[in-house]
């Protein structure tokens, strides 16, 4: 007997949960979310940070969701995320005190729509920045910006934006390679990141930063295979083509405007409402049953916002899998992604060194300190981080947000963000995790200190880090704590990412929308999108533009 | 005085923090299996860290044994990077699952192969079975002095002098040396390892001698297992928590109300 | 092999309250087996605690009299219990999980030659062969173990409240004489002074706030000591401060006001945890108590799980807000 019923029903209320929630909606059907925590949007939060006073993301931040067909599809402008965009983009300052800046060479023209415009005078800007450390790269960086433009650009838009095409019918990028004047080759799909980075940069500059930018955007080690589609995004990390974008208010406000959107639509979203079991009849998904024994039926579909291995070991069972399936959940690989991240609230902004002659470092959103040094990078980075936590040289990510979002601290006050990668959460117990986050937070500040002088303890107000097993304990999908639900490289990238048949389960009206699956983790990627699609295809539903 | 040569006993033991989510019991096979990573049982911690206080006035020399089924030498080596000189593992498929008469019996065996000791320090208990029988039984086995429940150690003049926790409050005892003692957590934490420290020493090769049990005698006879008859999850403890939400300001207008309440 | 044997503990002169449950058992078991209950009264002059031993109507009560035995001197009590047992051949040893029993019976288990187990929550026999089934909590409680030992005599000690405490009866016991073989030689540790201090008792406090591994900095106690003063004032009951075992580990606490299963097992009514995750080590000791508040930045740990209410807050944020509210 059911005590509800729903057209759809989504388990769980993260991130791909919110986007999902009124594509359904809108296509007419009647949507209740079900999510284990008191709150909505998975990653995509923003809390008192790191104390109230201060606004921080807890989990996810560099986000471009102007860019996602959401942004436009529900107006989410006008349901409050409202995006500031300057005009630096990623800068990466050295230990000898030359730094570099990317400037945006497509700068948004239109903030509502998210319209952009290459931006020639930001292209001739990065050019002279690149110019410092290789006239060869220089000369890259403007042959790849024009391949970017005329043939990248789109082909990454809509491999985002489409569902994967099945083994043997080339993707659009896979496509792309086939062309021999885009500059991407089908072998490229098997090379490590170290191999990606020295193949397109001759200067260890942009080999570091290229390097490092693998683990920002896909937590992808210097060993690791990224694919296609992550050497795509972070080659544009290392040249700054998109416009940086500060969304008002934290990451949190983008699942406020989905939320928003939603309700209109709609949608019923039940907090504090941790599913079971997913019920089902014949192999076919007929509702869910919560954890204080309520039963919800689902009259068409439901969609499971979760990793495969909570979907089927735990939310289907064991019993009811096939062993092949239970083989790939049970060794779906979790390790990597797992970070140092927090918010440090601080009396002043840092005042690099660099900032003498290149003063712009002192206000870009992505900014990192760094060695320089590639060996180190290359080879005992990540070795030093599985066995130690930590490594002996770091490469910090700070993000100055609170200078274009003054909403997020205090009157007079700054706040940053910072990152720095470690291991997974079972390399190390409790104890160990709390005076390792107490050191990293002291080497912070040693290391900030060395880069910019005025960064010493005394001008930090307040700080909280988060360790992989503060994300452990909190996001069930999110095992060891890395914040990509999983390693992005290798076989979980790309159409294998997940188990066989995508978005599509083998468990008939059940349908995928994680970063577990096609898509990939990180704010805006495109798997709930694209799970959409294939509940549009099958249920005819009337299809996204 | 001579540099006291120092002999800590310390356990490998799943993380006692791990939340019980991590903790199964099977019931079928009789075992408790816990999802986290390995440690150095808390109160061995603390046995070693009175050691290295010992080594830091007198010098000598601290030799950790740690013994089971399978060590791990990344968790042990840690005891090095806090100031131990040596790591000594007692390694053997039979020294799974023993009694604790058993245990003792091979560390006895380990620490007469070793010949020269002054002291030796072990946890009370241990943290995953907490049965506190191990370092009371060695001393026995040694027919050395034993002092229980050490909050602080010294030695001088040939002796070790402890004070002891009892329930009125401590009290100094004295032994003749060689002796063995087990250390209370009033001690004091063990010292924390700078990464970079320990970063060195993981990378280092170093010498870690194996024992198994055809290096201490070969007397599977005396070996025994510990007969576990049935295995049962707990009673649950969990109780409906309410969540006080809202700003701080809410949380604590409503946290006093809940205070107040009990009046 | 025809008797179970205890050994009585007291404080003051006073027989301990888990002795009296001991008493309960043996006799439980005594009868089960169809064999008597003895117990035993270590020390130097013990007439008058035999005697009230006497009432409880066990079989027989042994008077374990020598100088060497005045006041607790572990070795002197091994040496001579080793004597007893020796003399007597006990088929089961039971003591009481406390401070004399967790030193006195491993030692004397060693001497025997025979395995003990520690700790036991229940005790029961095996139908078959009558052997002691011992049942103890494992990995902090996280799992119960039904355990049986080889040797003789079977050895145990249990964890207070395992049993009710006996009753007196009218019969009285028979008392037997016993000068154990023990001389200067057995004392290997030398006592050099026993020195008192001012110990807190958190068993007698209506509420106590403890801290834990997430209080930061020592002085932050003094938060908890405010807030202490300011629940007692609104409320006017006692309330005491506690901690959880990281803090006595950095020396910033001392024993005595440890919670949990190492320190003292409590059940206030109401308990405030600050900073506590939950390890259940620390749990075992303050799971009864009869209201239960965490405060915590990890909404999913385990405190949460076992309290009434729960505050996801920085106590450094929260405990100034709550002091003036409990005082506004």
């Amino acid at each position: 007997m059911s005590d509800k019923a729903y057209d759809a029903l989504i388990i769980g209320g993260g991130h791909h949960g919110t986007i999902i929630a009124p594509y359904l909606a809108k296509a007419g059907l009647k949507v209740g979310v079900f999510e284990r925590l008191d709150h909505l949007g998975g990653g995509a939060v923003t809390e008192d940070l790191p104390s109230p006073g201060f606004r921080g993301n807890f989990c996810a931040h560099f986000t471009r969701f102007y860019g996602h067909p959401a942004y436009k599809d529900f107006n989410l402008r006008q349901e409050g995320l409202e995006y500031t965009f300057p005009d630096t983009n990623e800068a990466i300052i050295f230990d000898d005190q030359t730094s570099y800046i990317a400037y945006a060479a497509f700068t948004v023209v239109d903030p509502v729509t998210g319209e952009t415009k290459f931006n020639e005078e930001n292209v001739k800007k990065t050019y002279e920045q690149i110019l410092q450390f290789s006239k060869t790269d220089a000369q890259t960086y403007l042959d790849l910006t024009e391949k970017y433009r005329t043939k990248w650009r789109a082909a990454f838009h809509k491999h985002r934006y489409s569902p994967s095409t099945p083994w043997g019918v080339p993707d659009v990028l896979e496509e792309l390679c086939l062309d021999p004047t885009s500059g991407l080759d089908i072998s490229m799909q098997y090379m490590t990141a170290k191999h990606v980075a020295r193949y397109f940069f001759e200067s260890d500059e942009l080999r570091i930063l290229t390097l490092r930018g693998f683990l920002t955007s896909w937590g992808v080690f210097p060993d690791d295979v990224p694919g296609l589609n992550i050497i795509l995004a972070t080659i544009h990390l290392t040249l700054g083509w998109e416009t940086a974008a500060i969304a008002k208010g934290g990451t949190g406000s983008i699942t406020s405007a989905l939320v928003s959107a939603g309700k209109k639509l709609g949608v019923e979203y039940h907090i504090n409402s941790e599913v079971q079991k997913l019920l089902m009849d014949n192999n076919r998904a007929t509702g869910i049953k919560l954890m204080d024994g309520t039963e919800i039926m689902a009259k068409q579909l439901v969609v499971s916002d979760n990793a495969s291995p909570q979907l089927f070991l735990r939310l289907i069972g064991e019993d009811r899998i096939s062993q092949d399936i239970k083989r790939m959940a049970r060794t779906y690989q979790f390790d990597r992604g797992e970070l140092f991240w927090g918010t440090v609230g601080v009396h002043e902004l840092p005042q690099y060194k660099a900032a003498k002659n290149n003063p712009d470092v002192n206000a870009t959103p992505r900014t990192y300190f760094a060695p320089k040094d590639l060996a180190f990078m290359e080879d005992k980075y990540m070795h030093e981080i599985f066995l130690g936590g930590m490594p002996s040289k770091m490469f910090i990510l700070t993000a100055p947000d609170s200078i274009w979002d003054r909403s997020r601290v205090p009157e007079g006050k700054h706040s940053l963000h910072v990152e720095e990668f470690t291991c997974p959460a079972r390399i190390f117990s409790r104890k160990e995790w709390k005076q390792l986050t107490e050191e990293f937070v002291d080497v912070l500040f040693e290391t900030w200190a060395e880069y910019a002088p005025n960064m010493t303890k005394d001008n930090l107000i307040v700080q909280r880090i988060t360790n992989p097993i503060d994300i452990q304990d909190t996001h069930l999908d999110m095992k060891e704590g890395g914040w990509c639900e999983g390693n992005c490289s290798g076989i979980q990238n790309g159409r294998f990412r997940g188990t066989p048949g995508g978005h599509r389960t083998p468990v008939k009206a059940l349908y995928q929308c994680s970063s577990g699956t096609y898509g990939g983790p990180g704010i805006g990627r495109g798997s709930s999108y694209n799970c959409f699609k294939a509940i549009a295809e099958d249920f005819k539903l009337p299809m996204p533009k | 005085m001579k540099e006291p040569q120092i002999i800590v006993c310390a356990k490998q033991i799943p993380d006692p923090e791990a939340p019980f989510s991590n903790v199964t019991v099977n019931v079928e096979k009789k075992q408790v299996l816990v999802d986290a990573p390995d440690v150095i049982s808390p109160y061995d911690e603390n046995a070693l860290e009175a050691a290295i206080r010992i080594k830091e006035e007198l010098g000598g020399k601290i030799t950790v044994l740690s013994m089971g089924r399978k060590v791990s030498d990344t968790v042990l080596r840690k005891t090095i990077a806090a100031g131990a000189d040596a790591l000594i593992l007692l390694e053997d498929p039979l020294f799974e699952g023993l009694e604790s008469n058993s245990v003792a019996y091979v560390l006895s065996c380990a620490i007469k192969k070793i010949v020269a000791y002054d002291l030796v320090l072990t946890g009370r208990q241990a943290g995953d079975w907490d049965s506190g029988q191990v370092g009371l039984i060695l001393a026995e086995m040694l027919d050395i002095p034993c002092i229980s429940m050490a909050r602080s150690i010294k030695i001088h003049d040939g002796a070790v002098v402890v004070e002891k926790t009892v329930p009125v409050g401590y009290e100094v005892v004295e032994a003749g040396l060689p002796a063995l003692v087990t250390v209370s957590n009033e001690v004091g934490e063990l010292r924390y390892v700078a990464r970079s420290k320990m970063l060195g020493l993981l990378r280092r090769p170093m010498p870690i001698p194996k024992w198994g049990l055809k290096d201490l005698g070969d007397n599977a006879e005396r070996l025994k297992k510990v007969q576990l008859m049935e295995l049962a999850p707990p009673a649950d403890m969990g109780r409906a928590c309410t969540i006080i939400e809202g700003s701080t300001d809410e949380q604590a207008a409503r946290l006093a109300a809940v205070l107040k309440e009990l009046r | 092999m025809s008797e179970i044997l205890l050994l009585v503990e007291s404080k003051d002169g006073v027989l301990d309250k888990k002795t009296l449950e001991l008493i309960r058992g043996a006799s439980g078991l005594g009868k089960e087996l169809g064999i008597g209950a003895s117990a035993v009264v270590v020390g130097n002059q013990t007439a008058q605690l035999a005697e009230e031993v006497a009432s409880f109507g066990l079989a027989k009560v042994y008077k374990l009299e020598h100088p060497l035995l005045e006041g607790f001197k572990p070795d002197a009590w091994v040496g001579a219990l080793e004597w007893l047992c020796k003399q007597i051949a006990p088929r089961i040893v039971l003591m009481s999980h406390s401070f004399v029993g967790k030193e006195v019976a491993p030692r004397l288990a060693c001497r025997l030659n025979t395995e003990l187990t520690t700790d036991c929550l229940a005790l029961k026999i095996d139908p078959n062969d009558g052997a002691l089934v011992r049942t103890k909590p494992i990995y902090g409680g996280n799992a119960i173990a039904a355990l049986r030992c080889e040797g003789l005599p079977q050895m145990v000690t249990v964890r207070k409240n395992a049993f009710e405490p006996a009753e007196q009866v009218t019969a009285k016991s028979d008392i037997f004489d016993m000068a154990p073989a023990i001389d200067e030689s057995i004392l290997r540790v030398k006592s050099i002074k026993t020195v008192p201090e001012q110990v807190v008792e958190l068993d007698k406090a209506n509420v106590v706030i403890s801290g834990g591994r997430g209080i930061v900095d020592k002085d932050d106690f003094q938060m908890l000591t405010d807030l202490a003063a300011a629940i007692s004032k609104a409320l006017g009951n006692v309330v005491m401060i506690g901690c959880s075992r990281p803090v006595v580990d950095k020396c910033w606490m001392t024993s005595d006001r440890q919670v949990g299963l190492t320190g003292t097992i409590i059940a206030p009514d109401a308990y405030v945890a600050v900073g506590i995750s939950g390890a259940i080590q620390h749990l075992v000791g303050m799971i009864r108590s009869k209201k239960i508040v965490a405060i915590n930045t990890d909404p999913s740990c385990n405190m949460f799980k076992v309290a009434d209410y729960g505050v996801v807050a920085d106590y450094k944020d929260l405990i100034p807000a709550l002091l003036k509210k409990l005082e506004g």
